[in-house]
């Protein structure tokens, strides 16, 4: 049985609300897809399918907070779980499947950003739009607007969107995808320190991207 | 608790991963400090607005395109990986590793043949000058051979040498100490034998398949000497100078091989992977970007070499400088006499803003080797301090950040 120590831990009493319980400790657990991992390694493209459906959410729902565009994320998803059927025979079950999956999918995401120009075009534009006041819709676009608001969310994926990549894979897993430091620390093969710091940065940004937002959201309860 | 120690303590403080003492006394500073106090509200607003973001509309049948691909074979090892699996491991695959890491490669490759100047000239002389920020030649450790055979036309036509003044004692005398810029480089030549035949060549391979692209151009010198006549023994020395690009054509580090009689070493690479001792007898040789570009622009490599032309790679100036060295001062006994390590941290110094957009592009790995690296040869050197300064009054985003992360690496 293979298995893999990963950060969990109790709740940390604390006036903070928002405090995180899975950073306190360490316990031991097993991985979930080991036998499905197995089987597939095995030759079993049943078992590969079922992976597939296990993870695609969580992919496709990182690469899209990473590119910003629904076109990319379904099709970098493809790429990301073509990618694993590739390679996946050098998978050693040396960290969780899961991480490993994040892994590949956080590369495809860096790569394809890079394969933009890295220029920050697309993020003045809408910039520009934002501040022209044109791209703000006046109702939800679509039912899953509606959690956050149309005009709020579109706000925030801008302000996401701002951040450089290094900045804002980080965040987005670590405060939308809700992986512990240890992990993000396996996914994008830096020291967790780093993690640290740059999750702290990103949010100064962010609040600095979302300053008047963040008056009036006081004033809507949020 | 003081204000400053407070706004240290914020991010731990947020995530609740900070001990009882001292977490009653930010909340002592929280209760007189409004700005603090605003910050953490700010921050608590932030991440919740983030946690909120609506759950993007999922795609139907990701699995089911995704098999129907596999079944097409698009995920069928092709020519590369199926060696890569038979050698087992050599090779890692792309996508572990990280991207810039699976770099590419432009080459420009300079072969000189001359039977002792060049070496004489390499172990003799070359290094990093501190006074004048260059690579200096000593004319004296490089007795110029006594006859000289008379170089083909098209060899002075690359190299701007004219037949009378490489022809015997008319060839151009070196000064005891110059600059080993792009002007040396016919000089290099010149200096290096007598006779040569330079060939211009170019090749540029690109393996899509492992990402990687190759890029090799060059000038070859070769004997016109009538050694087999004679009976004399050949022997030859290689100098290559390879400029290592990542994907994009951006480069990472100039590296120098030199060669005799088969062998080679690699001098000079990239910081990532500081050489620590010397490889070669003589002394490392970092080679000064100029040096490469001189001859590329004179044998109108620029031009032949697609990728090296679209990637501006000389024009970028990205390529460390032997002058950027001189400013921070030349030797190191610890590493030979040269560590490539501080080209990039004379750039550093003297292009802040362009050394932080370069590190801020790697991926996140390789950041974090940058500043590691970086910041353990800059304290070495007594220059981390002026680094800092240099990247925080740039004023530029990136830079600060940059300036941050070394920051950051030098407490830990």
């Amino acid at each position: 049985m293979t298995y893999e120590i990963v950060e969990r831990g109790a709740m940390v009493s604390g006036t903070n609300p928002l405090t995180r319980e899975r950073n306190a400790e360490r316990v031991v657990v097993e991985d979930p897809d080991q036998d499905l991992v197995q089987r597939w390694q095995k030759g079993d493209d049943k078992a590969f399918e079922q992976l597939i459906e296990r993870h695609e959410r969580r992919v496709y729902r990182l690469l899209y907070r990473m590119m910003g565009s629904k076109e990319d994320a379904e099709d970098l998803t493809q790429e990301t779980f073509l990618s694993l059927h590739r390679y996946g025979h050098r998978f050693r079950a040396e960290a969780r499947f899961s991480t490993f999956v994040y892994r590949v999918a956080a590369n495809a995401a860096l790569n394809r950003r890079r394969t933009y120009g890295r220029s920050r075009a697309r993020v003045d534009k809408l910039k520009h739009r934002q501040a022209a006041g044109d791209d703000l819709p006046s109702s939800p676009r679509n039912p899953e607007d509606s959690t956050l608001g149309a005009e709020l969310s579109e706000h925030v994926r801008t302000a996401l969107d701002s951040l450089s990549p290094s900045l804002r894979m980080p965040v987005v897993l670590y405060d939308i995808e809700g992986l512990a430091y240890g992990e993000i620390a396996k996914v994008l093969g830096i020291a967790e320190g780093t993690v640290k710091s740059r999750i702290h940065r990103a949010r100064q940004a962010l609040r600095e991207q979302l300053k008047e937002l963040l008056g009036s959201s006081t004033a809507e309860g949020i | 608790m003081n204000h400053s120690e407070v706004k240290k303590n914020l991010a731990d403080y947020l995530e609740g991963d900070i001990d009882l003492g001292a977490r009653a006394l930010v909340d002592a500073h929280l209760d007189n400090c409004a700005e603090c106090t605003q910050e953490v509200a700010d921050i608590q607003r932030t991440i919740q607005l983030l946690r909120m973001l609506p759950e993007p509309e999922q795609p139907s049948m990701v699995a089911a395109n995704v098999m129907r691909r596999i079944r097409a074979g698009e995920t069928e090892p092709g020519f590369f990986e199926r060696i890569s699996r038979v050698l087992g491991g050599i090779f890692e695959p792309a996508f572990v590793l990280p991207a810039s890491a699976v770099a590419a490669a432009a080459f420009v490759v300079v072969v000189v043949q001359e039977p002792g100047g060049l070496s004489g000239l390499l172990k003799g002389s070359a290094g990093l000058n501190g006074g004048s920020g260059g690579i200096a030649l000593d004319q004296a450790a490089n007795p110029l051979p006594a006859t000289a055979a008379v170089p083909t036309p098209l060899s002075m036509a690359i190299n701007g040498i004219s037949p009378r003044s490489v022809a015997g004692s008319t060839r151009p005398q070196l000064s005891p100490t110059r600059s080993y810029g792009a002007p040396a480089a016919q000089d290099f030549l010149a200096a290096s034998g007598a006779s040569y035949a330079p060939r211009i060549y170019s090749d540029v391979g690109i393996n899509s398949g492992l990402h990687n692209v190759r890029a090799e151009a060059g000038v070859r010198a070769g004997a016109r000497r009538s050694s087999a006549r004679n009976g004399a023994t050949r022997s030859e020395t290689r100098v290559r100078t390879r400029i290592q690009v990542d994907r994009d054509g951006r480069p990472i580090a100039t590296l120098v091989e030199r060669s005799q009689g088969g062998g080679a070493r690699v001098l000079a690479p990239s910081p990532l992977f500081p050489v620590r001792g010397n490889t070669l007898a003589g002394g490392a040789v970092p080679v000064a970007g100029s040096v490469v570009s001189g001859l590329m622009a004179q044998s109108g490599l620029m031009a032949q070499s697609g990728l090296m032309a679209q990637s501006g790679l000389m024009a970028q100036g990205l390529v460390p400088s032997a002058r950027g060295a001189g400013t921070i001062g030349a030797s190191d006994s610890s590493s030979g006499g040269e560590d490539v390590r501080d080209l990039w941290l004379a750039r550093g110094l003297e292009d802040p803003v362009g050394f932080a957009t370069f590190i801020a592009e790697r991926n996140l790995a390789e950041q974090e080797l940058w500043v590691s690296r970086l910041t353990d040869r800059a304290s070495e050197r007594g220059i981390l301090a002026d680094l800092l300064t240099a990247l925080r009054a740039s004023g530029d985003e990136t830079a600060a950040w940059v300036a941050d992360d070394f920051a950051a690496e030098r407490e830990r």
